[in-house]
């Protein structure tokens, strides 16, 4: 979006609401270094933890001695299995498969076996070295081929226990190492498939990778017996807390989570992570402890599913598509973390929005002997978009057919049936590819070595639809809005400002968006799946509403105009055309002081069936990006030149920070496509823990021009039609990279694109000529 | 993990330094930059009581440039390096390499010493100094110093051929030659590079008369090899295409290389051979 359409906006609507791009609210503390982290934060008593952790991927403890670790200066509690008995240890908001500690089996290197808390961390990391650990060593899956083949070292044995959050409706029991399995069916395959003239057959794989947000997870627990308090950088407060509460045998409201900022998360932060560590070896010092992860122990706290994938479509010589046939085989790494959910969404985004005579999806989610997977950005849509959208390339390629031409042949139009049961299409696909095109010059002549490549994709987004918000006017007029969307430097306290801003014709500079107090905030489901904006934002907008329709009462009865419908809101004032009060007359009226306040709640609950994913998403997220790339014939060395993407996001509630999620996403969509690669070892070692051999992009990866295009067509659930955004690009730009790549003539199956494995393609390909 | 405690000595002089170093023995290890050193501590993989800062002698911090060449300080940092006016005159391909290296964060405190010091495979200046005929000036326990070349200075990974309580004070390096140049290049995947190549070359008359080819960032250590340079010398412009691919086949067919996670032998043999013409080819065409 260029300058000239931000600077039209900000003469239409009013400076600092819905549609203007408005200055980060928590900017001026982030930049001066106020803003307190969870590493930043000391809790009276304090100690400092250190984590244990499985030096081997598979074993059964034959000894675990920290009798010298409890004798060391400084040693306040090591906690060990044996200190669970009393509690039923296992977590998992989607399969409770997860003990708090190791109990008499590890089954990846890094797993906790045990913590030790004491008063400095320098006395914490002497004493973690003076445990002595043996195992009787188990063989080894360390990965997915592995971890499927017959006679497979089995990870977890005995009944799936399901978890209280999967969304999944019954969860199947286990069959050898695949903990969970999602199919989806439409049409007959068998019967059209013969119809397909054109037939594209591959393998696929998509690697391991890490969310690798600055900051790594970090917690603060306290254990008093009755209440557990945590100061936690989680990007889902209120599961956790649940979570805690069963663990831990407390009733919810006894647990109480604090959350600020979080500097980045990506997924890594979502659901519950190093929580139930902390609060257990806080339970055992009875002070409260801190755990921050190094980046190394984040890296395996959490990461990406890698991916296998076999997908074959088929279209006619023509390019009309036929069918589609995938199978999906999920790496979720020893303990299932987000795996199912992850799973039945890259299930989901499998097919693509094209217009299929057939469709059967497989997917699969594995346990190996490599560190748990969970949520990443994009889940899901990233592992299967550049899968599917390079096979319709090849067919456009094979039937002689423009790709952008492919698209607008096959894709699904608004209204059409993308899920069956689900939410039918409501975006504008076509148009949203052509903008995108557009932007890369698509007709253009291409310089030599050069290719270009757009991918569309949808992402199921919008999680439960389950938020609450509370906003409360005080006797100055000034606004504070509870809402429990966690910061994590996607700007979401700013957006929940401006629609609150919007709604009471409130100046921006008297809103406040406070961290999360689950004590105080009300509840939100969780931050993610791109939907705080869409969800949460609706829950403020109900919220400043109330507020809104107080306003008016008691204006109304000062005015003697019982119609409130003949008043209005206009710059901290309700008038009527005529007479006019400010905000703080009006509630100096209402109470009969300068005091008080109004409260409003608003809620968002799902609206018409339960809210499952099934019947869901709440709205597709639009995956839409294009991508010019160079190759170096002589290296394999590839060069990002422009992108382009579409945020289809209804309406731009901020289109600044509308830009930078897709700025960002595209970023991460480079790196998952070009660097990103967590190796193992076959003994389940990760060989690359660092950022000196873990390659993230950096600002020298930027491509020449990015360029994000904001559509709004007011078609989103959200406030003021809006929907979310900041998954899209991350998922879509794989892909356009990949068929970029095949524009040259360089079809490539397995991320990530690193020059060697594009080098070696090109010889392939050179040979076979 | 935190670094363990240690005790810092800060050093007067070369002298003084050495001084410590042996009195001191294996609980100690010069510290200059840092880059290399606190790394190693904070991964755990040495534990050291005495760290002595050498970044405070007068003598390692100076660059001079005279008849006899170029010496600079082995305290000297990269940033120090970028910013003179005189080198960048003299030798603007050696400057334009040292400000390729890292991130700015890194080059500011970086040193040329401590990057040959630590030997480790991936060096830049290392390769550079191979090509160009660099020189080291080594300073002992006996108060003598030796001049010695950077050919042979790295023996293996990790390993400067030099004694523990040995300490590199300046490297040298000869000043700019009219009809010579000297070429290089690298490819960079991650922070360090994957291949280093620098080639010096210089004609008379339309015919290359010296070369000297150093391939280094993708092997154990730098290298290079006798006959690759004799197969460039003598090369006119007419021998040009089929000599450098003469060269380039001995150079990957010559160096010893494994694979890891930076890439396969294959590919690795690949870059030798393309970067070794590529840079090679700028040299000889610069100055033929
Ligand atoms: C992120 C990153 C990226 C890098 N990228 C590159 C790159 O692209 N190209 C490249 O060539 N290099 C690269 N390097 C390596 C870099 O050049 C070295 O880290 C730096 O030069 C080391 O200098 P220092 O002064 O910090 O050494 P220190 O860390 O202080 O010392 C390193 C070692 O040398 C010893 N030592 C130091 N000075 C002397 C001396 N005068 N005599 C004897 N022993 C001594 C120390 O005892 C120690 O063992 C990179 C390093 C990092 C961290």
């Amino acid at each position: 979006m260029s300058a000239s359409t931000l600077n039209e906006r900000d003469t239409t609507v009013e400076r600092g609401a819905v549609g203007t791009s408005h200055a980060r609210i928590d900017g001026p503390i982030k930049l001066s270094g106020q803003a307190q982290y969870v590493g930043d934060l000391e809790v009276p008593g304090m100690l400092y933890a250190k984590v244990f952790r499985s030096p081997i991927a598979h074993g059964r403890i034959t000894l675990l001695d920290v009798t010298a670790a409890e004798a060391m200066e400084g040693v306040v509690a090591v906690l060990v299995g044996s200190d669970l008995a009393d509690i039923d240890p296992f977590y998992g908001h989607a399969i409770r498969d997860r003990p708090i500690v190791a109990l008499d089996r590890v089954r990846f290197v890094g797993e906790p076996i045990a913590a030790v808390a004491a008063k400095t961390m320098a006395q914490a990391e002497a004493a973690a070295r003076q445990i002595i650990v043996e195992f009787d060593e188990l063989p080894v899956a360390a990965n997915l081929d592995a971890a499927l083949a017959t006679g497979a070292p089995i990870i977890h044995d005995g009944q799936t226990a399901a978890g209280f959050a999967h969304g999944l409706g019954k969860m199947p029991d286990r069959e050898g190492n695949t903990c969970y399995s999602y199919e989806l069916n439409t049409g007959d395959l068998g019967a059209v498939r013969a119809a397909g003239d054109i037939v594209i057959d591959h393998e696929y794989v998509f690697p391991a990778v890490y969310q690798y947000s600055m900051e790594t997870h970090a917690v603060i627990a306290e254990h008093t017996g009755t209440e557990i308090r945590l100061w936690a950088n989680c990007q889902h407060p209120f599961l956790v807390q649940s979570e805690i509460a069963t663990l831990f045998n407390l009733p919810i409201s006894s647990v109480r989570i604090n959350v600020q900022f979080l500097g980045g998360g990506f997924g890594s932060k979502s659901y519950t992570k190093m929580e139930p560590l902390a609060a257990a070896l806080a339970r055992k010092a009875k002070k409260p402890v801190r755990i921050v992860n190094e980046v190394s122990e984040s890296m395996v706290t959490t990461r990406r599913h890698n991916m296998k994938c076999r997908m074959v479509t088929t279209a006619r010589s023509t390019g009309e598509l036929v069918s589609r046939d995938v199978q999906i085989w999920l790496d979720t790494g020893a303990y299932a973390d987000n795996g199912p959910r992850v799973t039945a969404t890259a299930g989901d985004a499998a097919a693509g929005p094209y217009r299929w005579q057939a469709t059967q999806v497989r997917a699969h989610c594995v346990y190996t002997n490599t560190g748990p997977s969970g949520s990443y950005r994009a889940f899901g849509a990233t592992h299967v978009q550049w899968v599917g959208e390079s096979q319709i390339d090849e067919v456009a390629r094979r039937a002689g057919i423009d790709p952008l031409e492919m698209r607008r042949r096959n894709l699904l139009r608004r209204g059409e049936t993308v899920r069956v049961k689900g939410k039918p299409l409501d975006a504008d696909l076509i148009g949203d590819i052509e903008k995108v095109a557009a932007a890369l010059g698509w007709g253009d002549e291409r310089k030599p070595n050069r290719g270009r490549g757009i991918s569309v994709g949808l992402l199921a987004a919008g999680a439960h639809p389950v938020s609450m918000a509370t906003v409360r006017m005080d006797a100055a007029a000034g606004v504070s809005v509870l809402v429990g969307s966690t910061e994590m430097g996607q700007g979401t306290r700013t957006v929940m400002a401006q629609i609150a801003a919007q709604v009471l014709t409130v100046p921006m500079s008297k809103i406040s968006v406070p961290g999360t107090d689950t004590s105080f905030t009300p509840y939100d489901r969780s931050t993610g799946a791109s939907r705080s904006t869409t969800v949460a934002g609706k829950a403020v907008e109900r919220a400043a509403l109330v507020v809104r329709a107080s306003l008016l009462e008691t204006a109304g009865l000062a005015f003697g105009i019982s119609d409130t419908s003949m008043l209005r809101l206009e710059d901290g004032c309700v008038t009527d055309g005529k007479q006019s009060m400010t905000f703080s007359q009006i509630i100096t009226k209402r109470f009969g002081f300068a005091g008080g306040e109004l409260v409003g709640h608003g809620e968002v609950k799902p609206e018409g069936g339960s809210g499952s994913y099934e019947e869901g998403p709440v709205f597709w997220e639009v995956c839409i990006a294009g991508a010019e790339v160079e190759v170096d014939i002589n290296t394999g060395v590839v060069t990002i030149v422009r992108t382009s993407s579409v945020a289809d996001v209804g309406r731009a509630i901020n289109p600044a920070q509308v830009e930078r999620q897709d700025e960002g996403a595209t970023l991460q969509g480079i790196g998952n496509a070009m660097f990103e690669e967590m190796l193992y070892s076959a003994d389940g070692d990760l060989l690359n823990d660092t950022l000196l051999d873990y390659r993230i992009p950096t600002m020298l990866d930027m491509p020449e021009t990015m360029q994000c295009i904001i559509v709004e067509n007011g078609d989103g659930p959200g406030p003021f039609g809006s929907k979310g955004c900041g998954e899209g690009a991350l998922a879509a730009i794989p892909a356009a990279i990949v068929n970029a790549l095949g524009d040259i003539g360089i079809d490539m199956y397995e991320l990530p694109l690193t020059p060697e494995r594009v080098w070696k393609r090109i010889q392939q390909i050179q040979q076979t000529k | 993990m935190l670094v363990p405690p240690f005790e810092m000595h800060v050093a007067k002089s070369v002298e003084d330094a050495i001084l410590l170093r042996s009195e001191f023995g294996d609980d100690a290890s010069f510290y200059c930059g840092g880059t290399e050193l606190v790394l190693v501590m904070k991964l755990g993989l040495t534990d050291l009581a005495h760290l002595i800062d050498i970044k405070h002698v007068d003598e390692l911090r100076t660059i001079s440039i005279d008849d006899s060449g170029i010496r600079i300080g082995a305290a000297v940092t990269y940033r120090e390096i970028e910013n003179n006016p005189l080198l960048a005159a003299d030798r603007p391909e050696f400057v334009s390499m040292i400000s390729g290296i890292a991130n700015i964060r890194v080059r500011s405190v970086g040193t040329l010493g401590g990057n040959l010091a630590f030997a480790d495979p991936s060096s830049d200046p290392a390769t550079y100094l191979l090509a160009v005929g660099g020189e080291l000036e080594i300073g002992s326990a006996d108060g003598k110093r030796r001049i010695v070349p950077m050919d042979g200075f790295h023996t293996g990974p990790y390993q400067p051929n030099m004694q523990d309580n040995e300490m590199i004070v300046s490297v040298r390096l000869p000043r700019n030659v009219t009809g010579g140049v000297v070429v290089h290049e690298r490819m960079k995947l991650k922070e360090r590079p994957n291949i280093t190549v620098a080639v010096f070359a210089s004609a008379v008359k339309g015919k290359v008369t010296q070369a000297r080819v150093a391939v280094g960032s993708v092997g154990l250590v730098p290298v290079r090899f006798d006959e690759v340079d004799a197969t460039l010398v003598g090369i006119e412009a007419s021998t040009l295409d089929e000599r450098l691919l003469r060269a380039a086949t001995i150079a990957r067919d010559s160096i010893s290389l494994f694979d890891d996670a930076n890439g396969s032998v294959e590919y690795k043999r690949h870059l030798v051979d393309h970067f070794v013409q590529k840079v090679a080819r700028k040299a000889i065409e610069a100055v033929l």
